[in-house]
């Protein structure tokens, strides 16, 4: 009896190693990563000189550009034409003058198509919508928190009207867009 | 929830599946009801119908309409004793299920909300329909010994089944046309499924175009070795070191190997090219082939009809069908089922004469409606013919005369088919007298439009007192068309083949200037050319030198030369609709996918020929047009009026329109805060009880937003209590209008006092 208390007591009145020391200060002086609930998911890419972000559940996939064909009085509009994906013939939307940043459609002779350009084939609500960007970058996630107001000037113009507030990624503003009321919009404006 | 939304089955409700299966199965005991009247084939028949009610009668439990139990219940009852020879089917007995069969089909419509008050309604209806079943077994087996003697001889060959070792028949497969098991797809399936196999077909093309440039790479190494080659030959023997020539042979080795191996790859991708290029255009075949169904399916209806038809009439008549299992495109039998059940009708009510008539004749008293249908050079032919009095020429001519449609004279030296194609005018009749079966001159004119529609033709032959004879001539689908490709304003436009008079190049010295405008002689007929970018509103010029390239549109009354870019070829296309959401795009029908897997539009040519004429002669007006369009631009007051109820929103339009204000109506709160987000208001006037987002919510949206807090609102509501009237003015807004008071002059007074006079 006495036998086994007494080793007992060694054992718990032990030395402890350096080693061990400096592991648990460590895991207590760690930086707590909290996890965030109720952030959204945003695909964000760039029209032009200019980020966007939208809702990662209205995204369907990421084409590459194709061969958009113009529909005769549509010219110049916010419908680029007809482009075909994988064999279903989609409406393609110049996104950059729904929302005001006119930089992609300049001037009326065929672009240079550019490597980085790409197809964003939408759907909401079975409405199918396929989208001009300049660039994809990718998903990104944020928190509601993060969301500021857009920028007063920026309240006025067209693109203000789509636009959800902004937030802060690599330290480039990315508009979030209103994917319900973009929608509404161009499913109304599509005639 | 559209119909277009419906993916799959499994989306459905109970009673939308229990109306596809009274759909089916209704079809199955008609068919077979009729089949019984006179066909022999009793056992066999009987067994389907018994079949078909029982499943009916399940059905109908499980989605709990009680009337169809019932009468289900009813029939099934009177075909299982038929069958046990306790009963004889009479053609009286018929007529009673085949309303029957009509009524469970009405049970099948009816709405579930509805469901307890048309049960009630049709109560007696059903009552008296089961005791009919009853009374009418009871009178036949006393009355019609005769019919029982036919109808034991007919199911005596039963007595064979109990011969030892012979198999029991199936009883379900009895007809060839139900034989082939049928799934039903939704068209949106199809349509995908189309477009993926149009598209791997479009990616097969592309191994063929990759091999080529293989074959020029093959062609560098080639030359490469040659190269190498005479390398060897440029030093003299002896010259080159015995350690370099050791290189250079090794490096020719290594050369070989390379040519080798890439003509062995080379052969693999061509076999695979082959296999997968078959494939693919097999695949886009069987599923284009899809589309069709058998010309049976179109016309079940239809012996039906003729025999009701001709019983009104007092006629006997029977109609025979060749060609039931021809397939045809599904919308093209769909748009069939109106022009061949008129011309069904009319052939029964102008054709066949009476019973008596025809025994007068020599004929049988029975008249004959023979219905064909077989793919004939690429074509569907669809022949109507029956053995009646046929047209009488000489009463179609004096019924030409006294229309004032022609003299006389003329019409005394017209042919036979150019007198029986006025036939088609509308509102031309033969008849003395309407019926309620035909007769009143329109119809001929609508089949031919629909024909005409699905871009076929439609011709009549007649023999006085032999009968009359309809022709249909159509094409095999829809979905594929022969199309001359052309190029305008650098981008493919295809033309329908059919609709393309001609297509040529010209030498520009050839085309003539008559006060500006531009014609060349085509057969000694002047014809005006168009340029395809102006009448498609295109950007760019066509090319000034060179021949010029010209498709002539149009019929004789008008042709019109549309000058093109340049010819692209003749080629199959598979039409696709364009987008719903774009609706009627002028000029255009529809779109389809260039081998290369680029869209290319196909052009709608009434549309097109429309434009044109539209061109020539805006042209002069245009200048006039000019001082009109700045007066109109004039900046109307915009109102955004949002209310969920049609009457009331509706209302409000009309009042704001006729004062002179520009209204856009929006359906809820939400619908109204998307609007008011897009459009530019001076206005908002909404409703306050509203789905989705409530009017005082809405406002609170409004006054929150940066850009709308100034927007003047008003409230137009049923509620006008002091509490109401507050609980809006406090979330802001400008004015509180009880809705009891609009419809007065208050409205636009009110809406006045806030923005001001719609124009100023």
């Amino acid at each position: 009896m006495t036998e086994s208390h007494a080793s007992v007591a060694r054992l718990l009145d032990r030395e402890v190693t350096e080693e061990s020391l400096r592991e648990s200060t460590a895991q207590v002086a760690a930086v707590k990563t909290v996890v965030e609930l109720g952030t959204k998911s945003v695909v964000i890419f760039r029209i032009g000189a200019e980020w966007f972000g939208l809702p990662t559940s209205v995204l369907q996939e990421i084409g590459s550009r194709s061969t958009v064909r113009t529909l005769p009085g549509h010219q110049g509009g916010i419908l680029s034409g007809l482009v075909n994906v994988r064999g279903d013939l989609l409406l393609c939307v110049a996104l950059g003058v729904v929302l005001g940043v006119d930089h992609t459609t300049v001037g009326t002779e065929p672009r240079k198509p550019d490597s980085s350009e790409r197809l964003m084939i939408c759907k909401r609500n079975d409405a199918r919508l396929a989208f001009e960007v300049s660039e994809v970058y990718g998903l990104h996630r944020y928190s509601p928190r993060e969301l500021r107001n857009a920028p007063a000037t920026l309240a006025r113009a067209a693109e203000g009207i789509y636009t959800l507030g902004v937030v802060c990624w690599k330290d480039k503003i990315v508009g979030c867009l209103d994917d319900e009321l973009l929608f509404y919009t161009l499913n109304k404006s599509l005639t | 929830m559209s119909n277009s939304d419906i993916d799959n089955l499994g989306d459905l409700s109970m009673l939308e599946l229990f109306r596809m299966e009274t759909e089916t199965q209704s079809t199955v005991l008609t068919e077979g009801l009729l089949g019984l009247e006179r066909d022999a084939d009793a056992t066999q028949r009987l067994e389907e119908l018994m079949r078909a009610a029982h499943s009916l009668k399940g059905a109908a439990r499980i989605v709990g309409r009680q009337a169809a139990v019932v009468v289900a219940h009813a029939m099934e009852d009177c075909f299982v004793a038929a069958q046990k020879k306790e009963r004889t089917i009479s053609g009286e007995l018929i007529d009673t299920m085949l309303a029957g069969v009509d009524l469970l089909n009405r049970t099948a419509g009816v709405s579930d909300e509805n469901l307890e008050a048309w049960e009630a309604s049709q109560h007696d209806e059903i009552e008296a329909f089961v005791k009919s079943i009853s009374r009418l077994d009871q009178a036949v087996v006393q009355a019609a010994p005769v019919d029982q003697a036919r109808v034991s001889s007919e199911v005596a060959p039963e007595a064979r089944q109990q011969l030892p070792g012979e198999p029991v028949p199936e009883p379900a497969p009895a007809r060839t046309a139900a034989s082939d098991r049928v799934l039903r797809v939704t068209a949106d399936n199809l349509n995908s499924l189309l477009g993926l196999a149009g598209e791997a077909l479009v990616a097969s093309r592309w191994l063929d175009k990759f091999s080529a440039d293989l074959l020029h790479l093959k062609r560098f190494q080639n030359q490469f070795a040659q190269t190498l080659d005479s390398v060897r030959d440029v030093f003299p023997s002896g010259a080159v070191s015995e350690r370099a020539s050791e290189r250079l042979a090794e490096v020719r080795d290594r050369a070989a190997l390379c040519q080798r191996s890439l003509a062995e790859r080379l052969a693999d991708l061509e076999m695979f090219e082959r296999r997968f290029v078959n494939f693919s255009t097999r695949l886009y075949h069987e599923v284009l082939d899809c589309r069709m169904r058998p010309f049976a399916d179109g016309i079940q209806g239809f012996r039906r009809m003729v025999r009701d038809v001709g019983q009104s009439l007092d006629k006997s008549v029977q109609l025979e069908v060749t060609g039931e299992s021809t397939p045809v495109d599904r919308d093209i039998l769909e748009r069939l089922k109106a022009p061949l059940g008129h011309l069904l009708r009319n052939s029964i009510d102008h054709g066949i004469e009476s019973p008596a008539d025809r025994n007068n004749q020599g004929k049988p008293a029975e008249g004959t409606v023979h219905l064909e249908a077989c793919h004939s050079a690429g074509m569907l032919l669809i022949t109507i013919a029956d053995d009646g009095r046929g047209v009488d020429l000489e009463a179609v001519k004096r019924a030409v005369v006294r229309r004032g449609l022609t003299t006389l004279e003329t019409a005394q030296k017209m042919t036979e088919a150019e007198l029986l194609e006025f036939l088609f005018l509308p509102g031309f009749s033969m008849k003395e007298s309407v019926s309620e079966i035909s007769g009143r001159g329109v119809g001929l004119d609508v089949v031919q439009t629909t024909i005409k529609e699905l871009g076929g033709r439609v011709r009549i032959s007649s023999g006085l007192g032999q009968g009359t004879r309809f022709q249909l001539e159509l094409p095999l689908t829809l979905s594929l068309i022969r199309a001359l490709l052309v190029e305008i304003a650098g981008e493919p436009y295809a033309f329908p083949l059919a609709r393309v008079e001609r297509a040529l190049k010209l030498p520009r010295d050839q085309i003539e200037s008559v006060q500006g405008r531009q014609h060349f002689a085509l057969l000694d007929v002047q014809v005006g050319l168009v340029a395809a970018h102006q009448v498609l509103e295109l950007k760019g010029l066509p090319p000034a030198d060179g021949d010029v390239s010209i498709v002539v549109l149009g019929d004789k009354a008008a042709r019109y030369g549309l000058v093109i870019d340049r010819f692209l070829g003749e080629r199959e296309l598979a039409v696709r609709t364009l987008d719903p959401r774009l609706g009627k795009v002028k000029n255009i029908s529809s779109a389809a996918l260039m081998p290369d897997g680029s869209p290319a539009l196909i052009v709608d040519v009434d549309d097109l020929i429309r434009s044109i004429e539209n061109l020539a002669s805006s042209r002069r007006l245009s200048r006039l047009g000019s001082e009109g369009d700045s007066a109109a631009a004039i900046k109307q007051k915009r109102v955004l009026v949002v209310d969920d109820s049609l009457t009331v929103r509706e209302l409000e339009r009309k009042l704001l329109d006729t004062g002179g204000y520009a209204v856009d109506v929006a359906v809820d709160g939400m619908d109204g805060w998307n609007a008011v987000r897009t459009g530019h208001y001076d206005l908002l006037v909404t409703d306050v009880d509203m789905p989705r987002l409530d009017g005082i919510e809405l406002l609170k949206l409004v006054r929150a937003d940066n850009r709308l807090k100034s927007l003047p609102v008003m409230i137009v509501s049923y509620k006008d209590r002091p509490e109401d009237r507050s609980r809006g003015m406090e979330a802001g807004a400008d004015y509180y209008l009880p809705k009891a008071s609009f419809h007065d002059e208050t409205l636009l007074r009110v809406v006045t006092d806030l923005i001001g006079r719609p124009d100023a």
